[in-house]
């Protein structure tokens, strides 16, 4: 009881500087190689990432716990109210771009290509469709398995915003997973199934799964997901970009900006080990403007906040 | 069967006539420290209380579900507007797997504790007790995927065959999975009951020809009963906490279903997935996990008190 | 008395009782097997799993299996956290978990036998006993992640009063996963405490001794096997915990070693997860190698609890 008491008595940290980041786990994996390197470099700097959720992590940086977010979405604006009325404004920085893949079973040889207006009839929430027959009346009247993130993923929520237009809707009968392996090995092994994840899971897995070319809407092209079609926005509307929100009273730290400095610095490397693509020329240039202007980029998205 | 219920109950003082005052203010002390001990827990469930009352009653005022809407209701659907925050289907969840997990494990538990004290060599019960020891130890997320690499692809093999749909997530792989995990809980507790009833009990009942079933049955394990018992509630109470390997093999499809081949959601990975997920912290959703975590604790308080009640009727005093 | 004219009741069923017994063990044995079962099952899958290369050599090669497994689990412990599957390694899990086992046991072990002393010793049976063993026996059934809000709310955050907050450190994690595993120390310690019979107690109480000098001399020994049980138990319970240290800041991703109990750590069950996470197929082999240095672990404490154990053991 005493040594508790004792124990209450001595705040902890670690002795030598040390950059917190927390957030989504998909940008985790960024960080995380960036962390790797750059701590080589730098040995005498600690920097510790951990991956609660983007959620879990404005929470914490609003809680002045961490210096940088992890984000796979845009801040909403009641988490930036209350940044700016906390005064600890941050600066966002897009780190990478993600392209959400639509993905069936290689034993699924009729699936051509979708529009989003299909995937929207597929996927929506009291969906009437049951059968591939009830997609397309070409294909084979075989029952439908679909595979999904569940409710708390970010992939979730940007996907089921982009294709069917609310946010967090989606139809019931799925096979949620947290875990995008898990998916992964449930569309390979089910000759019947669909499902989506990011552009890494299904790169390391291509032997096992078959992407499905996006149609925006009728009159563009399909565009199957790759590298150089998410790099230049072609592959559309499931390409989303990633962010770190940075603390800017933390970048007035040298550790922090070392680390942030050698971060943006390296993106194309440490996008790709994190399986992502990294971002375009030109979100690099804003990300430049923004280090050396130590202004908060506008962060509220145009379209309302889900 | 608690020998304290017939001892005569003498108080510290009473107990030292002669001795200094130094011991007499060790003895004090030791008590004290003791006492103390005990208060953390009380004080550890006093916390737990506070820290989900307080954020329940910011969700209920948040999202304006009413107590009773709550507690009954059938459906959970944070996404609605207005949202549905039933939490039924999750208490039939965490009561499937808990059934489930437990009509696997006691069994199992009980015939393998019976087994390694009464009839297995010293050398033998001496290997398997650790080996069932360490099933405790395989964290839990190993026992996920081996629900989902091992477990589920076994069942669609075995049901398949004969017509009935296996989905990938489903209950019966959790109280599968779980099941096992619980087992060295009633198995090694138990055993150390059973071996602690004193020879002369068994010795008696070989004495008047009774066969060794019957000794073990009629006169060992009625002798053990409340040890065996207290195991089992470990058990149970350990089935309804289970987070991870749940999460892994069950799905998160919260409803109420008889069919063990669908997918279902409990209490407790309902609150695993709002905790890593990406609300926003402070929104109702985020809320709702501090109020299922509360009624969760109010389930298993009452099964608690329920079966001290039972097992108050059924102690067995021997001496 | 003839015994076939009496009544069922009496009858002697001598063929039905031959029969019972061999029966009824054969069906226990078959049970305590099934555990065994399941778990050569597990250790098999998980082997295979970290063995998975292409061109290995064949199952039943045991030597050249073995080595090469001890080879990459060698490796796997001294690598530290990567995201290249070649380059990646549990070096830092290791480290925080054998800390985090040392801090819980320090800390959950004395209160919890305390604890049980008190309750089984010191206090009349009652009213209150009874509250404070009903509360505990609940709070053994609380889900691990509700241990992780408390010990945010409690250890890391101090509710709100920064003074007195741990932050993300070894030791807040260590309170949390104490206070987890307390209330089964506390039971099956009473559980073992009860298996002493009466007449030790008052033999030592007879011969002059104090109240804690016959706890301490006389029960607590006699007690010791079943406390061990409990305490291995539980201790392997913490061991594999995940979900209460991710909310208590077990860090998902961290290059440094702590060097003391105010250190930010990792945790080896927190880094399995995290690589299972990732996509890349190669990380599925290294998550199984963290999966059987884990298992190794355990196995290492539990065989050193028991070694203790068996040294105890009353033999009647």
């Amino acid at each position: 009881m005493a040594l508790l008491l004792v124990l209450q008595g001595c705040g902890g940290g670690t002795s030598s500087p040390t950059v917190e980041v927390d957030g989504s786990s998909t940008v985790f994996r960024i960080s995380e190689a960036a962390r790797e390197e750059y701590s080589q470099l730098n040995p005498n700097v600690t920097v510790v990432v951990d991956n609660h959720g983007t959620g879990g992590g404005f929470s914490n940086y609003l809680n002045g716990e961490i210096d940088i977010v992890d984000a796979s979405r845009n801040a909403k604006p009641d988490e930036e109210a209350k940044a700016k009325a906390q005064g600890i404004p941050w600066s966002r920085f897009t780190v990478g771009t993600d392209g959400i893949t639509v993905v069936v079973n290689p034993k699924n040889t009729f699936v051509k290509s979708l529009t989003v207006e299909q995937l929207k009839t597929i996927w929506e929430p009291d969906s009437k469709v049951k059968t591939w027959n009830d997609v397309d009346p070409s294909w084979p009247a075989q029952p439908i398995v679909f595979y999904s993130p569940d409710v708390d993923s970010g992939t979730f929520e940007f996907f089921t915003e982009a294709i069917i237009g609310k946010a967090r809707q989606q139809r019931d009968d799925v096979q949620p997973s947290s875990d995008d392996n898990t998916l992964v090995n449930g569309v390979a092994g089910d000759p019947d199934g669909i499902g989506y994840f990011g552009y890494a899971f299904y790169e390391e897995n291509a032997n096992k799964l078959r992407a499905i070319p996006i149609q925006p809407n009728s009159d563009a092209e399909a565009v199957a997901p790759s590298v150089s079609t998410i790099l230049d926005k072609t592959y559309r509307p499931l390409s989303r970009p990633l962010y770190i929100f940075v603390k800017q009273a933390s970048l007035r730290k040298a550790a922090v900006r070392g680390f942030v400095d050698y971060y943006l610095g390296h993106l194309d490397v440490l996008a790709k080990k994190g399986g992502y693509v990294p971002p375009s020329p030109e979100e690099k240039e804003a990300n430049q403007k923004a280090l050396s202007s130590g202004q908060a980029v506008p962060t509220t998205s145009e379209k309302d906040a889900a | 069967m608690s020998p304290t219920e017939t001892r005569p109950f003498v108080s510290p003082d009473e107990l030292w006539s002669t001795g200094s005052p130094l011991r007499s203010f060790a003895e004090s002390a030791i008590t004290v420290g003791l006492f103390l001990c005990a208060l953390v827990t009380v004080l550890t469930t006093t916390g737990i209380i506070v820290v989900l009352s307080v954020e329940s009653v910011e969700f209920f005022r948040q999202s304006g579900v009413s107590l009773f809407d709550f507690l009954t209701g059938t459906e959970l659907k944070p996404e609605l507007s207005p949202p549905k925050y039933g939490i039924l289907p999750l208490v039939w969840g965490t009561l499937v797997i808990a059934a489930g997990s437990t009509m696997i494990a006691l069994p199992i538990g009980l015939l393998s504790a019976i087994y390694l004290s009464e009839y297995a060599p010293k050398h033998v019960r001496n290997l398997l007790k650790p080996a069932l020891e360490l099933l405790a130890g395989i964290p839990t997320i190993v026992y996920g995927y081996l629900a989902l690499l091992i477990v589920t692809p076994m069942l669609k093999a075995i049901f398949e065959p004969i017509g009935i749909r296996v989905e990938t997530f489903n209950a019966l792989s959790a109280c599968i999975v779980v099941g096992v995990m619980i087992i060295p809980l009633v198995s090694s507790l138990s055993e150390d009951v059973l071996s602690a009833v004193p020879r002369g009990l068994r010795e008696s009942a070989y004495g008047l020809g009774a066969t060794k079933f019957e000794v073990s049955t009629r006169i060992v394990l009625p002798a053990a009963l409340s040890g065996v018992v207290a195991s089992f509630i470990l058990a149970l109470s350990r089935a309804i906490g289970e987070t991870m390997a749940v999460v892994l093999a069950a799905g998160m499809r919260p409803r109420i279903t008889l069919n063990p081949f669908t997918s279902v959601e409990t209490m407790t990975t309902y609150i695993v997935a709002v905790t890593n997920g990406e609300a926003s912290h402070g929104s109702p959703k985020y809320l709702s996990l501090f109020a299922v975590g509360m009624a969760l604790f109010v389930m298993t308080l009452m099964l608690n008190i329920l079966s001290g009640l039972v097992l108050r009727r059924y102690r067995e005093v021997y001496q | 008395m003839n015994p076939s004219i009496a009544e069922p009741k009496y009858q002697p069923h001598r063929v039905a009782r031959r029969w019972a017994g061999p029966i009824f063990g054969i069906a226990c044995f078959l049970a305590t097997l099934t555990g065994v079962l399941v778990l050569s099952v597990v250790l098999g899958a998980v082997i295979a799993a970290a063995l998975r290369q292409p061109g290995a050599a064949p199952w039943y090669h045991l030597g050249t299996n073995l080595r090469e497994l001890f080879d990459l689990l060698v490796g796997l412990v001294q690598k530290p956290q990567s995201s290249d599957p070649l380059r990646a390694g549990f070096r830092a899990g290791v480290v925080g978990s054998l800390w985090m086992l040392g801090l819980v046991g320090l800390m959950a072990i004395p209160v919890g036998v305390g604890a049980a002393v008190y309750l089984e010793e010191y206090i009349a049976p009652g009213p209150f006993r009874r509250i404070i063993q009903t509360n505990i026996a609940n709070l053994a059934g609380v889900p691990s992640i509700v241990y992780g809000i408390l010990g945010l709310a409690l250890f890391v955050r101090a509710f709100g009063m920064k003074e007195y907050a741990l932050g993300r450190t070894l030791i807040a994690g260590g309170l949390t996963l104490g206070l987890l595993v307390l209330p089964v120390i506390v039971i099956s310690t009473q559980e073992a405490l009860r298996t002493v019979p009466n007449s030790l107690r008052q033999a030592a109480l007879a011969l002059g001794a104090t109240r804690w000098q016959m706890v301490r001399d006389h029960v607590l020994p006699a007690a010791l096997p079943g406390i061990l049980t409990g305490t291995i138990l539980s201790l392997s319970r913490a061991i594999g915990e995940t979900a209460p240290l991710l909310m208590v800041g077990a860090a998902g991703s961290i290059g440094v070693l702590p060097r003391s109990p105010f250190d930010r750590y990792t945790v080896l069950p927190v880094e399995i997860y995290n690589y299972a996470k990732n996509p890349k197929v190669q990380f599925q082999t290294v998550t199984a190698g963290g999966i059987l240095i884990l298992l190794l672990l355990l196995l290492t404490m539990n065989a050193t609890a028991i070694i203790i154990r068996n040294r105890y053991a009353r033999s009647g």
